[in-house]
């Protein structure tokens, strides 16, 4: 890169294994995407966007994307990473983030990959806040497969938990008035952004993703789809159990696979573990790979 | 394929550069002229792992200084965010000093000549050591940094050694829940950390002991050479380092007070013109409050400033 000749929007670095990684920023001018193409050596025989969580949850869970899309790229799948405008190295400002906006990037990022690698079996891949958006952009059409990672099954249950957190920070500290849930919630609805633990929730996300289900954003439309729960309890939980049911019923071909562990909670302690030692991480990569590339052998 | 992509505040791209056998990933956010001389290296702690920081800080920084004629270069460490490899040790004691001089390097083959270089905990102490061994350093901005050494969570455990009595550190240990984790290896040397920092505390308060704990001091209890000697080699050569803390940082209050009074006093002595202290009300460690994490990036920004770099179609004072 020479930055006195050319300004450059992109870069590309060639993996040992001689997949190649393309970062870019795509879109106009103070509305920009950051987007990160991992493309296999051998021509593509599908191809996955994946969709991140939100605010602390993205952090901690942004180089598991990372390895999934190398992994993916070692199976002969093209990955496409993103950042939602107005989140991570995109551009915008966090108080215009919405729920929609996040299904339009993952929507533009589905295009992207149909123009990048076209006539080949699409996957969506999104974890927690990320599994609503993926499911979201998914019954946009009938043939996206699915893959959720601990998906959040309502948006409330996502303010909550961040509430929540939010109070214990403050019981910590021994803050004199901390602040309710629905004193949180109240602020919101003022239009006032509220602080949760190192990241700000503005009242424009807030709005747009009140009443928001995994069930309503996904559709009945029939189609493959992974759910990846991480329980200590070696069980489905209650509520994602009903919902699996019903998907049943509805004809969805669903796969549920339980990993043992804690429960990846958002907002949770940073906590430095040395990646090889990361066993449950590298458990949930290799399943999921798996899967998709089965998915695209049945698929051929 | 490459794209022109200017917006009226700054020009980005992404950018690859090796270290070692690493391949490190990084944004360059650069004037609006697309060229500067002078750029800053901004590096996060253990916490956030990642080019954009904790809650977009580092890409905030980089935007915002690029008004006053800086490139800003946020990158990730080898084994971190979108870079090859992987982090075995993670110790304050051992920063990733390779990856910044790999990320200066870069820098100077786009133009940029000199450089500053922030950072956050683990960040600032890779910035002090980094800047040691370069000559190019104009300035090193150290943000709620320990001095002492500890290992990843130890601050908390030392924490709660201190106030916890011994009854509640029963209490704790008797909670059912605490009888499942210690299925988990991680959840298991937590536990142990806990028990070692209360003893270590326990121990420190028998008179006898007292002064064997002291004579035998942990990297918890001493200033950590790898904080110490890069600060002193910087002072030498007059290189300024300003120091960033939160009023309830323990670092400040425990740890940077203690040696400006003592065992640093000649190089933290604010009147020779190296050191700068700068406070901000509350905790700054960790940045888990939006108003730690804008203090730090005003003070960054106000530091860029106060500091304008002119350069070919660049105003010193901004141009955007």
């Amino acid at each position: 890169v020479t930055v006195d000749r050319a300004i450059v929007t992109s870069a590309t670095s060639i993996a040992d294994d001689g997949s190649v990684e393309r970062a870019e920023f795509t879109g106009k001018p103070g509305d920009r995407v950051f987007t990160y193409l991992h493309r296999p050596a051998s021509t593509p025989r599908g191809a996955v966007l994946i969709c991140s969580p939100l605010h602390g949850e993205f952090t901690r869970n942004y180089r598991r994307e990372v390895l999934l899309a190398r992994a993916l790229a070692r199976h002969g799948l093209a990955a496409l990473r993103f950042h939602y405008r107005f989140t991570g190295n995109s551009d915008g400002d966090g108080a215009n983030l919405t729920f929609e906006s996040m299904r339009d990037d993952a929507l533009a990022g589905l295009d992207r990959l149909r123009a990048e690698v076209p006539s080949v079996p699409l996957f969506l891949v999104g974890t927690r806040w990320g599994a609503l958006v993926a499911a979201s952009a998914a019954a946009a059409g009938p043939d996206v497969a699915v893959v959720l990672w601990e998906p959040l099954l309502d948006s409330s249950r996502f303010f909550k938990e961040a509430f929540r957190r939010r109070l214990v920070r403050d019981v910590r500290r021994d803050v004199e008035a901390p602040a309710s849930g629905r004193a949180l919630e109240t602020r919101l609805e003022a239009g006032e952004g509220v602080d949760v633990v190192a990241h700000r929730i503005d009242p424009a996300l807030y709005r747009s993703a009140l009443g928001r289900t995994l069930e309503a954003e996904l559709g009945s439309t029939p189609r493959h789809v992974l759910v990846v729960q991480v329980t200590p309890t070696g069980s489905v939980r209650p509520d994602l159990g009903r919902l699996l049911a019903r998907w049943d019923e509805a004809d969805l071909r669903v796969d549920v696979e339980i990993l043992h562990g804690d429960h990846m909670a958002w907002l949770g302690e940073d906590r430095f573990e040395d990646e090889a030692a990361q066993t449950r991480t590298h458990e949930l990569i290799d399943l999921t790979a798996r899967w998709i590339s089965e998915r695209v052998e049945g698929a051929s | 394929m490459t794209e022109t992509a200017l917006t009226t505040a700054y020009v980005e791209t992404p950018v690859f550069f090796d270290a070692g056998d690493h391949s490190l990933f990084g944004i360059l956010t650069l004037p609006p002229g697309g060229r500067a001389r002078s750029g800053l290296i901004i590096l996060p702690g253990g916490g956030a792992l990642l080019t954009v920081n904790r809650n977009r800080m580092s890409v905030r920084i980089c935007r915002e200084i690029a008004a006053f004629g800086y490139a800003g270069l946020r990158m990730d460490y080898h084994g971190a965010g979108d870079s090859t490899g992987s982090i075995g040790e993670f110790r304050l004691d051992r920063p990733f000093v390779d990856d910044v001089i790999a990320g200066v390097r870069y820098l100077q083959s786009v133009g940029v000549e000199r450089v500053v270089l922030a950072g956050s905990c683990f960040g600032g102490r890779t910035a002090l050591s980094t800047a040691a061994r370069l000559d190019n350093v104009d300035a090193v901005i150290v943000i709620a940094t320990a001095l002492r050494d500890y290992a990843f969570g130890e601050v908390k455990s030392l924490v709660k050694a201190r106030s916890w009595s011994l009854g509640r550190y029963i209490r704790e240990m008797l909670r059912p829940g605490r009888f499942k984790g210690l299925r988990h290896r991680r959840t298991r040397r937590a536990y142990a950390l806990y028990a070692r920092s209360k003893l270590r505390v326990m121990a420190a308060g028998v008179p006898g002991v007292r002064r064997a704990v002291a004579s035998r001091p942990t990297g918890t209890e001493e200033i950590s050479p790898s904080f110490e000697e890069p600060l002193r080699a910087l002072a030498a050569r007059g290189v300024p380092v300003r120091f960033l803390y939160g009023t309830e940082d323990g670092f400040y209050t425990d740890e940077y007070r203690a040696a400006a009074a003592g065992a640093l006093a000649d190089v933290l002595d604010e009147g020779r013109g190296v050191v700068e202290l700068a406070l901000v009300p509350g905790r700054l460690h960790g940045l888990t409050t939006v108003a730690a994490q804008d203090a730090v990036v005003d003070d960054v920004v106000r530091w860029a400033a106060a500091h304008p770099q002119a350069d070919d179609g660049v105003d010193g004072d901004g141009g955007s």
